[in-house]
């Protein structure tokens, strides 16, 4: 799933680590979120976007995901 | 000293304790260097563990490392990957054996068809029973 985690990360001057003791997870998982190789669940997300001050919706680009999901569909 | 980590100390104790089981038995039946350097890896681990389990850092990055989602996940996946690939081995096996049985008519096959046949129905006893008490919970 893509997310705008690296993003805000950055624009936050947070390391991998610094972020990831911040919302009780190891570096590996945020490694893996920003390479979009694993979809981090709700409440790791909420806990995320707290961190940066932004909504669930910005920080995992929940409406082109949508979007993305819903192209596959119509494909069936 | 507070123990952060049970788990860790206990872990540690235990390697330190047969790192000296190795040691003792190198004084007892003699010098042997695989046993030397077996007991030696062990003993050092043993006490980075002990060492760790003494560390609130440490302790609290164990926790995390434990309780994190993605690991969780992949672990999860990992032993679901492990039971396939112990049912179809099982199961080709029990075919085989049987199928052999039927052609050669030896004994041992049967009792190679039983060992292999009898942890695949308790497998998949076991997976019936597993997928009935979650979907009653999730």
């Amino acid at each position: 799933m893509k997310t705008r985690v690296r993003e805000f990360r950055t624009a936050a001057g947070l390391t991998q680590q610094q972020l990831a003791d911040l919302v009780h997870v190891s570096a590996r998982t945020i490694i893996s979120i920003e390479k979009e190789q694993y979809s981090p669940s709700l409440m790791l997300a909420y806990r995320m976007a707290e961190v940066f001050g932004v909504s669930v919706e910005e920080l995992c680009c929940l409406r082109e995901n949508r979007e993305l999901e819903d192209r596959k569909y119509e494909d069936l | 000293m507070k123990i952060y980590n049970k788990k860790s100390f206990w872990a540690g104790l235990g390697e330190l304790l047969l790192g000296a089981a190795c040691l003792v038995t190198l004084i007892w039946k003699g010098f042997d260097l695989k046993l030397a350097l077996l007991g030696l890896a062990v003993a050092l681990f043993g006490a980075a563990e002990l060492r760790n389990s003494f560390s609130r850092a440490a302790a609290r990055r164990a926790k995390t490392e434990a309780l994190d989602e993605r690991n969780l996940l992949v672990d999860l996946r990992a032993r679901a990957a492990a039971f396939r690939l112990a049912f179809w081995i099982l199961f080709l096996a029990t075919v085989a054996g049987m199928a052999a049985y039927g052609v050669t008519g030896r004994p041992e096959l049967a009792y190679l068809v039983l060992g292999t046949g009898t942890p695949l129905a308790l497998i998949q006893i076991g997976h019936i029973a597993a997928q009935i008490y979650y979907e009653a919970r999730c």
